[in-house]
C-alpha cells in the first residue's frame, strides 16, 4: 500500500515518465482514499495545462536588448580573441 | 580573416538583442545572459569554419547558444549541494501525514477563479522565484515538454535525480500560489 510520501512522488513522476500498471494501480488504489492526495493530482494536471497555455508569452523579455556598453565589451573581447589568435598564426606561419 | 571578423561584428549588430533574450529567459539573470552571448560570439569565432554560408546564422548562432545554456546548467546541477538534500527531508513532511477524515482541513476558497491577468502575473512571479535550477527544469520540462531523458542526459544527471527536482518545483510552486492567495488552480 502507498503512503502520501510514496503517492505525491509518484504522481509527479507520472508526468515525467510512464507509469507501470502496478504503479497505476497503487496511485489509484490510494487516491480514491485520499482527499489531499487528490488535491495533489488536480493541481500538478492543472499546473501543466497552465503553463503550456500561459508560458510561451509569459517568460518573454520582450523589450530586453544588449545595452552599448555590453555590445562594445563584447566586440572587444571578440577583437582581442581574433587578434591574439591571428597573431599565433602569423608566428606559426612558414617563412 | 577580415571578412569573418566583420561578419561576426555584423552578426552581433543583427542578432546579439535576440541571442541576450533567449539567454535571459532561460537564466533570468541579465549578467548571467550577458556572458553567455559573449561566450557564444567567441565560440562561433573559433568554429567559423563550420558554419556554411548561405546556412542561416542566426539558428547557427542559437544552436551554440543553447549548448553554452546547457553547459552552464550541467555545471550547477554537478555541484554538490548539502542544502539541497536537507531541503528535501524536511518539505516531504509538509503534505503527508494524517489522512484527512470527513471534511479534512480544506480551506475554502471562493476565489478559486482568479482573473486570468492575476494568476499570469502570479505565475510569472513564483516560477521567477524558483532556485534556478528548479526553473530551468520548468521552462525545459513543463512549458517545452523537452524529453525526459534528453534534458537528463544533457544536464548530467540521473533519472532519479531529475525526478526529485520536478517534485520539489512543483511542490514550491504550489506553496508560491498559496503564499498569494491561490489555493486551487482552475
Amino acid at each position: 500500500m502507498l503512503n502520501c510520501e510514496e503517492t505525491g512522488r509518484l504522481l509527479s513522476q507520472g508526468m515525467d515518465r510512464h507509469l507501470q500498471f502496478w504503479e497505476k494501480a497503487g496511485l489509484r488504489i490510494h487516491l480514491k482514499m485520499c482527499r489531499k492526495c487528490s488535491q495533489f493530482r488536480n493541481y500538478i494536471l492543472k499546473l501543466k495545462e497552465l503553463t503550456q497555455r500561459e508560458g510561451p508569452t509569459l517568460f518573454e523579455p520582450e523589450e530586453e536588448k544588449l545595452s552599448d556598453e555590453v555590445h562594445s565589451r563584447i566586440l572587444d573581447a571578440v577583437h582581442k580573441h581574433i587578434s591574439s589568435g591571428e597573431a599565433e598564426n602569423h608566428s606559426q606561419k612558414p617563412t | 580573416m577580415e571578412d569573418e571578423s566583420q561578419m561576426l561584428e555584423q552578426w552581433l549588430e543583427e542578432h546579439g538583442d535576440f541571442l541576450f533574450r533567449h539567454a535571459l529567459r532561460k537564466v533570468n539573470d541579465p549578467s548571467v545572459a550577458e556572458d553567455l552571448v559573449q561566450i557564444t560570439f567567441l565560440s562561433a569565432w573559433e568554429s567559423m569554419s563550420k558554419f556554411k554560408t548561405g546556412n542561416s546564422a542566426k539558428n547557427w548562432l542559437m544552436g551554440i547558444l543553447r549548448h553554452k545554456i546547457m553547459d552552464y546548467f550541467r555545471r550547477l546541477y554537478s555541484k554538490k549541494n548539502h542544502e539541497e538534500f536537507g531541503e528535501e527531508v524536511l518539505s516531504s513532511e509538509d503534505d503527508h501525514g494524517a489522512k484527512m477524515p470527513g471534511a479534512g482541513n480544506q480551506i475554502q476558497d471562493p476565489m478559486a477563479t482568479m482573473e486570468s491577468g492575476e494568476l499570469r502575473k502570479t505565475l510569472k512571479r513564483c516560477v521567477n522565484a524558483l532556485p534556478e535550477k528548479l526553473r530551468f527544469l520548468y521552462l525545459e520540462r513543463e512549458m517545452e515538454g523537452n524529453p525526459t531523458g534528453d534534458l537528463c542526459e544533457q544536464l548530467g544527471i540521473t533519472d532519479n535525480h531529475f525526478h526529485v527536482l520536478m517534485h520539489r518545483m512543483r511542490r514550491q510552486l504550489r506553496d508560491c500560489f498559496k503564499k498569494h492567495g491561490i489555493e486551487t488552480l482552475s
